[in-house]
């Protein structure tokens, strides 16, 4: 078996994607509602739904071909697809690349080589990064500022959550954010629930920068 | 701050949101639902039918659109091998394919017209090359 077909074997086929969809549980679903609803907010979508319909369509098409996205078997399905729609909310470019290999070391499953789940998915050249120009890029740049703006105006109230928020843009890792924000695990954890609830709410408004 | 790192940022803004999703207790997901009136399994259906729809949707719109005029070969008219050639060539490819005899009873107890029928859809399975066998 040469190093293609071994690569090839990792990564899910279309009928393996369609049977993972058939086994997700109440939960899983529950999660990935959360997380599609949390990403909307200055993306091009209103619907959580129709984020993860896009996704699935991106798994289906990366299935057995060299472009698209691709479900590497030993990356659980929610992770992935939790992934991919960030990507597609964040219309990735080839820049993304390494911001998602330094924030989503958290995301790591036991038992999972860190190389193996934060890169895999992210080295299929990314469809939506093929199609963003100078200028598209420079315009979602823009837009990404007036969220940023929306978003601390929304929390000015809520000090730990701004806190999270400024530890972040200033380039530390979750894991790093709760020691510099001087934060118990209780209050970063209740903080980054608010944001949640706090980016849900923003999203599901359908209010646009 | 550039504005490339603001789009970092807010995907990184919107992981950790994610993180939180992940985190989230089995009690604490359906406590979250309950009190926002959500009904946890109906969504979870509802999501689920439209994932698998959209799955379908994909792999239908991907299958290559079949010609108009496309007959399958065993719908064509055939010049088969008599039949005792015919039963050697069938017992051949199940010989070398094992999997086809379980499909096809391996090849037992069959009529005539069963091996004929056999030796068809074997033909346009692939399994046999027509042209070396037949006239």
């Amino acid at each position: 078996m040469d190093l293609a077909d071994h690569e090839l074997k990792r990564l899910a086929t279309a009928e393996q994607i369609r049977t993972a969809i058939e086994g997700l549980t109440d939960e899983d679903f529950a999660r990935l509602r959360r997380a599609g609803s949390a990403f909307l907010y200055g993306s091009e979508y209103t619907d959580p739904l129709e984020l993860m319909n896009e996704a699935i369509a991106r798994a289906m098409h990366g299935a057995g071909q060299a472009k698209g996205r691709h479900w590497p078997l030993n990356v659980p399905f929610v992770a992935f697809l939790i992934m991919t729609m960030s990507s597609i909310a964040n219309a990735s470019t080839e820049s993304l690349t390494q911001a998602f290999t330094d924030s989503l070391a958290d995301f790591v499953p036991e038992g999972v080589a860190y190389s193996d789940f934060a890169i895999e998915p992210l080295r299929a050249t990314s469809v939506e990064g093929e199609c963003v120009n100078e200028e598209e890029r420079a315009a979602e740049s823009a837009r990404s500022l007036k969220v940023f703006a929306d978003i601390e105006a929304f929390f000015a109230d809520d000090e730990e959550v701004l806190m999270l928020v400024l530890c972040l843009r200033d380039g530390q890792r979750p894991r790093e954010i709760q020691e510099s924000a001087g934060m118990t695990v209780t209050q970063y954890n209740t903080a980054r629930r608010r944001l949640r609830r706090g980016l849900t709410k923003l999203g599901l408004g359908g209010k646009r920068p | 701050m550039s504005k490339r790192d603001d789009r970092h940022d807010l995907m990184r803004l919107r992981l950790l949101a994610a993180q939180d999703a992940l985190s989230l207790s089995a009690e604490e997901l359906a406590q979250e639902d309950k009190e926002a009136g959500v009904d946890t399994h109906a969504e979870a259906k509802r999501w689920q039918a439209s994932m698998r729809a959209t799955a379908a949707r994909v792999l239908r719109d991907a299958r290559p659109v079949r010609n108009a005029e496309y007959a399958p070969l065993s719908a064509r008219v055939r010049k088969r091998p008599d039949i005792d050639a015919l039963k050697v060539l069938v017992r051949e490819v199940f010989a070398a394919r094992p999997e086809l005899g379980l499909a096809y009873r391996d090849g037992k107890h069959q009529s005539d017209e069963d091996w004929k029928s056999l030796y068809d859809d074997l033909v346009d399975a692939g399994a046999i090359v027509p042209d070396e066998h037949e006239d």
